[in-house]
């Protein structure tokens, strides 16, 4: 009886040890398609993973995406999940702070629960590491935590996934990861003034991307847009970086790739570009200087 | 004349000996010179663009793929001396950072000379998920000159 006892303890335990690892190794999978390790990893001196990333330039000034390992001191050690959930879908840090919107959080908003448990157990998987994250250095009144508030006030609604039962699974695969995950939006449709995404221009490109160059407009339009690519040639982009004239992506995007979606399965990247190719053409043209 | 000729066959060699080609000559316009290496890139480009429509299943003609291969070779192998001196300002997307580092930039580009001689020999075997692996990797170095000396475009 005692030994049934033991024996049945055992086994549960080694249920949820592995019923655990499938949490992490889906959340792995799922962080990577949100590109966290593009950002919060600094790639340029081999930084810890995930322990704080490079700055990244707004019209407002650098950020530094912060370090979101388990460190109870530099990270996110002391979290609860319902943190972790309000800062992904509300942009609210614990306490009363708001992000900036820099943390694309308008499009994690959408993220399922399911997924953002999944998400939560990875990231408390992963080794602590005892850095501290860098300070914004952002100019007077965009310093201001209440300048982010009046933002969110302005600009931001959780915005829930909604499946289109008219269209396919893949269509819908592919727009939740779109919209939600992999945020293409946050930098290929185009900002207002005060940084608001200019939703009827939706992924329609940026002509002045603050880190330099521009984004480009990917909706279907054949001159200004990817009128004129096929389902392979955004999957192709998107694992190797390259487009169809051969032609290399730089800068943020080549971080996304690298870290992010180059680690995605075929059939979801087939499924974005399902998404993707969908959009509504819209034209609007971003001049990009040719390479040399 | 004649003199002259020998004169200058000697001096090619002797400049091929001591460092590259003397391709870009001051009596060349550095407009020109960027106009040359611009399309260079564009030879490389493209190559890239035709080995990859076939990597990725939007043309089924194999025959090229060692054609192309060998072309980007021959593309990346005339780069190094067509940034000289005098080039950095104009229509170029190069950044002063590549005259500022040139031992940089040009080992750089011997890593992208160096997996266009794997990528010919991927070609070469004909199979499919080699060629694709050499094709991703020499994509991988084309941003070790990129990132760093090329302006974001």
């Amino acid at each position: 009886m005692r030994g049934a006892a033991i024996a049945l303890a055992a086994l549960l335990l080694a249920d949820a040890a592995l019923a655990d690892e499938e949490a992490i190794a889906r959340g792995a999978y799922l962080a990577r398609a949100g590109g966290c390790h593009a950002c919060h990893t600094d790639h340029v001196v081999g930084g810890p993973s995930l322990a704080g990333g490079g700055a990244v330039a707004t019209p407002f000034g650098s950020l530094f995406a912060p370090n979101i390992t388990p460190d109870r001191e530099h990270g996110i050690g002391r979290w609860s999940q319902a943190q972790f959930v309000t800062a992904m879908r509300h942009g609210q840090a614990p306490g009363s702070e708001s992000y900036y919107p820099a943390f694309p959080y308008t499009a994690y908003s959408g993220i399922t629960d399911g997924d953002l448990t999944d998400l939560w157990t990875y990231l408390q998987a992963q080794a602590p590491v005892a850095q501290p994250s860098a300070p914004h250095a952002l100019a007077f009144p965009f310093d201001q935590r209440l300048a982010s508030w009046a933002w969110q006030l302005m600009f931001f609604a959780p915005r829930p996934f909604l499946a289109d039962p008219s269209r396919d699974e893949a269509w819908n695969r592919g727009r939740y990861l779109a919209e939600h995950l992999l945020h293409c939006g946050e930098c290929h449709t185009p900002r207002n003034l005060l940084g608001g995404l200019d939703e009827s221009l939706a992924y329609a490109g940026n002509r002045d991307w603050p880190a330099g160059g521009t984004v480009p407009n990917i909706t279907s339009d054949k001159a200004t847009g990817i009128g004129s690519w096929n389902a392979n040639d955004i999957v192709w982009l998107l694992k190797t970086g390259f487009d169809p004239e051969g032609n290399d992506v730089q800068g943020s995007m080549a971080e996304l790739i690298e870290h992010g979606s180059n680690h995605l399965e075929d059939t979801d990247l087939e499924a974005v570009a399902a998404y993707i190719l969908s959009l509504d053409a819209i034209v609007y043209e971003i001049r990009r200087e040719t390479s040399d | 004349m004649r003199i002259s000729r020998v004169f200058a066959g000697f001096s090619l060699a002797l400049a091929i000996l001591i460092g590259g080609l003397p391709v870009a000559e001051a009596a060349d316009e550095p407009e020109n010179i960027i106009k040359y290496r611009r399309n260079v890139m564009k030879a490389v480009g493209g190559n890239m663009g035709n080995l990859a429509m076939v990597a990725k299943g939007n043309f089924s003609f194999t025959g090229n793929l060692v054609a192309n291969a060998r072309g980007i070779r021959v593309g990346l192998g005339m780069a190094a001396p067509l940034f000289p001196e005098g080039t950095e300002t104009g229509e170029t997307n190069a950044l002063p950072k590549l005259w500022e580092d040139k031992a940089g930039f040009e080992a750089a580009l011997r890593d992208s000379i160096a997996a266009a001689d794997d990528m010919i020999a991927a070609a070469e075997t004909g199979d499919m998920p080699t060629i694709i692996g050499a094709l991703q990797a020499l994509g991988k170095t084309c941003g070790g000159c990129h990132k760093p000396y090329r302006k974001k475009l």
